[in-house]
Parts: structure tokens; sequence; C-alpha cells
């Protein structure tokens, strides 16, 4: 595992911010375990998030399309019957 | 003496075996010495003279569990065992509980294939989840790499760690998941309705509406995509049509469904049915507005408006022009493109125009805040006097309302004397 002090040195060493994130992700399994949480804590209340962003707009989008698709035949039959 | 409290009881799961391993052995065990670390941190504050006694207990607890994790020889004190057992074991319990039954428990929340549901809807997420070593590619599929008790020793310790540090992130992801998953079955019952619409006037049998509705989802979600990420700036006609085209392009490229079958095509009804229930775009609710700001006229009037003098004259017109599924979806295609996309994108616009607004919020990345706390730190390094009060008072601010994330990333990676004073200036010791 990973100490503190290894991972604070890194950090210090690395200007590279990117380069820094991707030797933490690199050693995910050697990290301790807070940094672990806090790592998966980040990333899934991302991925949470946009997901549920985008399937609210797919929701409001996908009940228009049904609502008006409804009407829409229903206004037809009502003209077929005129 | 507590510790074999360490362990949930009564819970038959792989957890329970840990209750045969000797204390020792359970501060080898990775995942139990960073809960107790972490329930020490959050009984202890940062560093200082007010908690001395407090911060050299816990400091000799790490450095004792440090050294049994390398496999040299040391011993805890008595009295911090008993420390140990009788107020951090009760913590921890609760937490390794807590995170179990998310996580092990059927249905629960946060169960493996919850996650590798959600890394196949999430690309980001998926290459995360890929260096965690939760998920691989199998050649395009994401399938768990690891077993479900293997995934569950990852998980557990995780969300227990969580629960400890942040109980409210803890049960807001949780809520989160759940939302996320309603949201998911209602759009699955949306879409099949929408589908019914759709094919009832195709005529579809049973298999070829599932395949239709695998069309609209994959369109959909394809330039849903799109918006998200900026490839298409707006919803508007162009996106309208856009979408429609790519849903009749799915049509007329999909083996699975009938194509220029006279069966099908021979019969008036069948294209008929296909272009009322298509027709419907261009009508509803805001050709019912139209209509009220319009006055009198019924919908003859609205369609002599779209250029089309009747429907009998615009059904027999289309009837003779095409003979194939083809080049009916090329002709409807015509038709939203120039007529449809107008009325349909009145309606969709405003909710969706604040969804992508929504969707194009992003909420930053991990990167950003790594930079963020290094620039932090330089900035501090070289400021003296009232310029760092300045930039700690800012940094404090910010992480107030950020939460306490960057707080615990900042534990780790700033110098102890920048962090002990940024924590001095989010929590100022009570004066006595």
């Amino acid at each position: 595992m990973l100490s503190q002090e290894e991972i604070r040195k890194k950090f210090l060493e690395t200007e590279n911010m990117e380069e820094f994130y991707n030797w933490l992700l690199k050693n995910f399994n050697e990290l301790p375990l807070d940094l672990q949480s806090l790592l998966f804590e980040f990333h899934l209340d991302q991925a949470l998030t946009q997901e549920i962003q985008r399937l609210e707009f797919q929701y409001r989008f996908l009940k228009a399309l049904y609502d008006y698709l409804r009407e829409m035949n229903q206004t037809f039959e009502n003209l077929k019957t005129k | 003496m507590a510790i074999e409290r360490l362990v949930p009881e009564k819970e038959r799961t792989r957890l329970r075996e840990y209750g045969n391993f000797s204390f020792a052995e359970l501060i080898r065990n990775k995942a139990f010495a960073g809960l107790i670390i972490q329930a020490l941190w959050t009984e202890q504050g940062p560093p200082g003279k007010e908690n001395q006694e407090i911060v050299a207990r816990n400091k000799r607890i790490v450095e004792t569990i440090q050294l049994i994790q390398e496999g040299k020889e040391a011993q805890f004190k008595p009295e911090d065992i008993e420390y140990i057992a009788t107020q951090l074991t009760p913590k921890i319990n609760e937490a390794l509980e807590m995170a179990y039954q998310n996580v092990a428990k059927e249905n629960s929340v946060f169960r493996p294939e919850s996650f590798e549901w959600l890394a196949k809807l999430n690309p980001n997420f998926a290459e995360f989840l890929i260096s965690t070593g939760l998920v691989k590619k199998e050649g395009e599929r994401l399938v768990l790499s690891v077993d479900q008790k293997q995934a569950q020793e990852l998980l557990i310790p995780i969300f227990a760690e969580m629960y400890i540090r942040a109980p409210e992130r803890f049960n807001e992801l949780r809520g989160k998941m759940e939302t996320l998953r309603k949201l998911d079955q209602t759009i699955q019952q949306i879409e099949r309705r929408l589908t019914e619409q759709i094919s009832g006037a195709l005529r579809l049998e049973e298999a070829q509406r599932q395949i239709l509705g695998e069309i609209v989802r994959k369109s959909l979600d394809k330039k849903l995509r799109e918006l998200a990420t900026n490839q298409q700036n707006a919803v508007d006609d162009t996106f309208i049509s856009s979408l429609l085209g790519e849903i009749f392009q799915g049509i007329e490229q999909d083996t699975r469904l009938p194509k220029a079958s006279p069966g099908l095509l021979g019969r008036r009804e069948t294209v008929s049915g296909w272009l009322k229930g298509h027709l419907g775009f261009l009508v509803g609710e805001p050709l019912a507005k139209i209509r009220e700001k319009i006055g009198k006229g019924g919908i003859e009037e609205i369609i002599k408006g779209m250029g089309i003098e009747n429907l009998k004259n615009f059904e027999n017109e289309i009837r003779d022009l095409q003979n194939t599924i083809k080049s009916v979806c090329e002709d409807l295609k015509n038709i939203f493109t120039h007529e449809g996309g107008k009325f349909f994108s009145l309606l969709l616009v405003k909710g969706a125009k604040e969804g992508i607004e929504a969707m194009k919020t992003q909420v930053g990345s991990f990167v950003d805040e790594l930079k963020d706390l290094r620039q932090f730190e330089n900035n501090w390094n070289e400021a003296k006097g009232n310029k760092r009060n300045e930039i700690l008072n800012n940094k404090a601010n910010e992480i107030r309302k950020k939460g306490t994330r960057i707080m615990a990333l900042a534990s780790w990676l700033l110098g102890d004397e920048l962090y002990r004073q940024l924590f001095y200036t989010i929590y100022p010791p009570k004066q006595k």
C-alpha cells in the first residue's frame, strides 16, 4: 500500500495533474482506503448526475413525442367520422 | 474485549469469515485498517495544541497499524486496543453493516451489477471502473471482471469508509442511484407505449415492435449524446429532423424489419395508417395553440396552412408515389424536415433547452480538483502576511460550498502546516 509520504511526494514531483491523476488510477488498488473511496465517490456522483440529467431530458422528450402521436391519431379518427 | 464486533455477526457473508481472524490479522487487512484510521480522523480533528494527547495517541495507533501491515513486530498499548474496541468499533460496525446492506443484499442499490449497468451508460465511469479492476471489456461489451464476492470485497470497505467520513454523501449517492433506476424504468414504459403507437400504424408483429423500440431508443440516445458533447448545438428543427432521419435510417437498414413486402404495402389502410400515425407530429398541442390564436377553422384549415390541400388527395398522392417502406420513410422524412420539425420543436424546444443546458453543466473533473489544490498551495507558498489569510479564507469559503470531499483530498495532498491552517479557518477552535 502506498504511504501518505509517497503520495504527497508524487503530487509535488508531478507538474502535470493529469499525469498525477493517471498515476492514482493506475495504482488504485495500492491506494489507502480513504483515497480509493474519495475517487469512487467522485466518479460515481459524476456518472449519476450526468445520467439522471440525460434520462430526465429523455423522459420529457419521449413523453411529449408520445402525447403528440396519441393526440394526432385521435384527431384523424375524429376527422374520419365527420 | 469487543474486537470480534468489528465484524457484523448476523450476516452470512465473507465478512463473517473475518470474525475468525486475530486482531493482528485484522489490522493487516488494508480495508479494516483503513476504516480504523478513518474513524480516528473523524474523531480527532486537525493536529493542534488543544488535542495534543489525542493526536499523540492516534499517531501511535496509526504507526502501529503501519508496522503490522509491513510485517514488522509491533504491539498496541492496552489502552489503545481498548480505545479501538470501545470507541471505534461500534462506528465501524455500523458503517460495515450499512455498506453490506447496500452492496450485498438482493435488489440493493450498490450491488456490483448496478455499477456494471451504470458503466454501460456512462463511458467516463466505465473508464474509471476499469482502472479499479471491477469491470473489463470483452470485445465491445463491458462485464464484471471479478465474481460477486470479490466485487463485494472491493465495494463494502469503500462504502463503509464513505459512510464514516461523510454519511450524508453516502445517502445522497444512494438516493441518486434509486432515482436513476426509476427514471430508466419509466422511460422503458414510455418507449413501449410509443413503439405501440408507431407499430400500430405499421401493423408490426410483437417481435418487430421490439426491434422498432430498439431503433427508437438507440437513435434517441445517439442524438442526445451528440447534444451533450456539443456535436450538435441546439434542439431545433435540425435536431428534430436529424433524430427522425436517424430513426428512419435505422428502420431502413435493419434487415429484421419487412421491406417492400407486397402484403404489407398493398393494403391501403396500412400505408394510410402509417402516414396518419406519423403525421401526428404535425399537429397536437402546438397546433392547438395556433388554432386558438387563429380563431375559427378546424384541422382542415391547419392542414391547408401546411400546404396540404386535403387529407384524401394527400393520401392518394402518397399512395401513388410510394411502393416500398423505404420510399415512404424517405418521403415522411422530407415532410418532417420541411414542415413537421417546425411544429414539433415548438413543443419541445423550451423543455429540451433547459435539459440540454443542465446536461452541459458538468460537475467538473477530478483533475480540476487536483489542479485547484496545487494552485492553492503554490499561491499560499508565494504569498505573505494578510495575503495568505485572504487565500485561506477564499479556499475555506469554496470548500464550505462544495462539501467535505475536497477537504478529505486536501488532507492527503497538502503540506501539514497548510492543511492545519485551512482546517482551522473552516472549523475555528472553540474558545474556552
